[in-house]
């Protein structure tokens, strides 16, 4: 009787979005949504990360850790698979996808430090997932976070020529979009029922 | 790159991984056993915790003292007997005073928002009642869900009749800045109706679970 | 400069949060109560001060190829410190935190400080700017946190404020309040103290 992957990963896009309920993630989402193109490449390998590593993750934490007894050790071991795997992906990326490494790769090395990949690596041992739900919620709150960037930088975008107050300009203005997309997705909290 | 030797990097990493790793490993190991003694203390705690006011209207013993820290051991050894349930993961206790059953205490499980959430609940003797909740493990939203361990939630489950024409009953949900009018319903936990609603749903289909053995009617 | 001068550039001046909205991620989804604020903050403190101080200290011997895995090194070391002195010893903050703890690693103003300034000033100018960048980030943390407990909760670290009369108001409990909170609060920092040009 666990919670299902599907009901997971609905509820990681929408219920509990990784960065408007949870907040993580927000440097580079605020530095990087000025502009749709770059806040898509961002989204995309952001998602694919956090996708692979939760996988990654699990497994070290289950098949390494937790039999060597090393499970106080789980900071600093998510975040070097996490600083591995985006070192790797970037290496065959440039070697056998150029077009694609132009498009994602300059985006890779933010990536190691976005919270948010590393939040949900904690969340899922914590939580104490199955490989399924871990996978599930990691490809969810990817996309939940590929989707928060997507519409704040839409919304950055028509923002260009409107008059902001001076104090608020750049990041400020930035949140109280954030908040009201926060306000909105509260309303989404029905569509998903825990069984 | 440097007039430096190629492995000086690589020593100079591993030297500090080693450092640091073993700074870790030895306070790791000092303050391990505080740590699963925390754990066992505060398990202990919230059992005994439940029928503390029982204890002490009885005349048994004042609250304070079943629940000093020192004591907490010794005390849960007097009041608190295992029982043998066929219920995986779940434990279930019995808790004597003087050979008088003050009631049970069921270890259950079941599932919050975002994972498992683990509970005691207290019933009285007979098996009709519950006495107490406690939620001692969750994994819910800081200051929004995971308020169903405080006691303005989870007391109002204290004193609820268990059953309803022989069914377990429901429990019903109102807002939380409503008082209950009737005897099912549970103020719940505003921005956090998921949560609120699977503790009802645990308690539901835990006690019916247990209920099905028929422990309740065996005295 | 001075150290008092360090120690008050870092806090107030260069303050992370406001100029340069770094490491908010890490706990903002705390701050609807005061007391776990004030243990995060804690914890950002402690880290930052004394990871600043390792990686200075050591920053002369450190070949730079392995730079920045040799502090996110030592900036987890601190952190898994923290999360095991709560574990051991406030069991009851710890499991309120949950994984926020752990995200003090990824918290930007650690590797901020490290790179910014403990790579190339010494260990004890290093350490105050740790302790000004931890402790101003604290105080921001602290003003959200009271907003929200306030008016969410009626209370003020954990005590009674507003009669039962008060409404509370669900929504500075939940996410989107501290956005709005934090804009605000640029806002009036920067109307404040740093004028802007028309």
């Amino acid at each position: 009787m666990e919670i299902s992957s599907f009901v997971l990963f609905w509820a990681a896009i929408f219920t509990s979005n990784i960065l408007l309920t949870n907040f993580l993630g927000m440097c580079s989402y605020l530095s990087v949504s000025k502009e749709v193109e770059s806040s898509f490449g961002l989204g995309m390998a952001v998602f694919f990360v956090l996708t692979a590593t939760s996988a990654l993750n699990w497994i070290v934490y289950h098949k390494i850790l937790v039999p060597a007894g090393l499970v106080y050790l789980q900071f600093i071991v998510f975040i070097i698979v996490i600083a591995a795997f985006v070192q790797l992906l970037e290496l065959i990326i440039e070697r056998y996808a150029p077009a694609l490494y132009y498009t994602l790769g300059i985006f890779l090395p933010l990536i190691t430090v976005n919270c948010a990949i590393f939040g949900v690596s904690l969340f899922l041992v914590i939580r104490n997932y199955s490989f399924g739900q871990s996978v599930a919620f990691g490809a969810g709150s990817g996309i939940g976070w590929l989707l928060a960037i997507l519409m704040l930088a839409g919304i950055r975008k028509r923002m260009k020529e409107k008059l902001v107050p001076l104090g608020l300009q750049g990041a400020g203005i930035a949140l109280i979009i954030t908040g009201i997309m926060a306000l909105a997705f509260i309303g989404f909290s029905g569509i998903v029922n825990v069984q | 790159m440097n007039e430096k030797s190629n492995s000086y990097p690589v020593f100079f990493m591993l030297i500090v991984t080693l450092v640091f790793i073993g700074i870790l490993a030895v306070m790791y190991r000092f303050s391990e056993a505080k740590i699963i003694q925390n754990e066992r203390q505060e398990y202990q705690l919230q059992l005994l915790g439940l029928f503390a006011d029982e204890i002490e209207t009885r005349g048994i013993l004042k609250k304070d003292a079943l629940l000093a820290k020192e004591k907490l051991e010794d005390n849960f050894k007097s009041y608190v007997q295992e029982l043998e349930l066929p219920l995986a993961d779940r434990k279930a206790y019995e808790v004597r005073a003087d050979s008088i059953l003050l009631g049970y205490c069921f270890d259950v499980l079941g599932n919050g928002l975002w994972g498992t959430m683990r509970a005691l609940i207290a019933i009285d003797p007979s098996g009709t009642r519950i006495l107490n909740l406690s939620i001692y493990k969750q994994m819910e939203t800081p200051g929004l869900g995971a308020r169903i361990e405080e006691p303005a939630f989870r007391k109002q489950f204290s004193g609820r009749t268990i059953y309803e024409n022989d069914e377990i009953r429901e429990f019903v949900l109102i807002p939380e800045d409503q008082e209950a009018s009737r005897d099912v319903e549970i103020r719940q936990i505003t921005g956090a109706t998921i949560t609120s609603s699977s503790v009802l749903k645990m308690i539901r289909d835990e006690l019916g679970q247990i209920f099905e053995l028929n422990i309740g009617e065996e005295e | 400069m001075t150290k008092k001068e360090i120690f008050l550039v870092s806090a107030f001046r260069e303050n992370s949060v406001w100029k340069q909205i770094l490491g908010i991620c890490s706990s903002l989804a705390v701050t609807n109560l005061l007391m776990n604020s004030l243990i995060m903050g804690l914890g950002v403190i402690f880290s930052v001060a004394l990871a600043n101080f390792t990686i200075s200290l050591i920053r002369n011997w450190t070949p730079r190829s392995v730079r920045m895995m040799v502090q996110t090194l030592i900036i987890g070391s601190y952190v898994i410190i923290v999360d095991i002195f709560l574990k051991a010893n406030m069991p009851q903050i710890s499991k309120q935190l949950g994984p926020y703890v752990g995200l003090i690693i990824t918290n930007c103003i650690l590797m901020g400080r490290a790179e910014a300034f403990a790579a190339k000033n010494n260990p004890l100018d290093s350490f105050i700017d740790g302790l000004g960048a931890g402790i101003g980030y604290t105080l921001v943390l602290l003003a959200i946190a009271s907003v929200r407990e306030l008016f969410g909760f009626g209370t003020f670290f954990g005590f009674q404020v507003l009669g039962s009369w008060w409404t509370k108001w669900s929504i500075m409990v939940m996410a989107p309040s501290a956005f709005f909170i934090l804009a605000l609060f640029i806002w009036i920092i920067n109307n404040k103290y740093y004028k802007v040009k028309a």
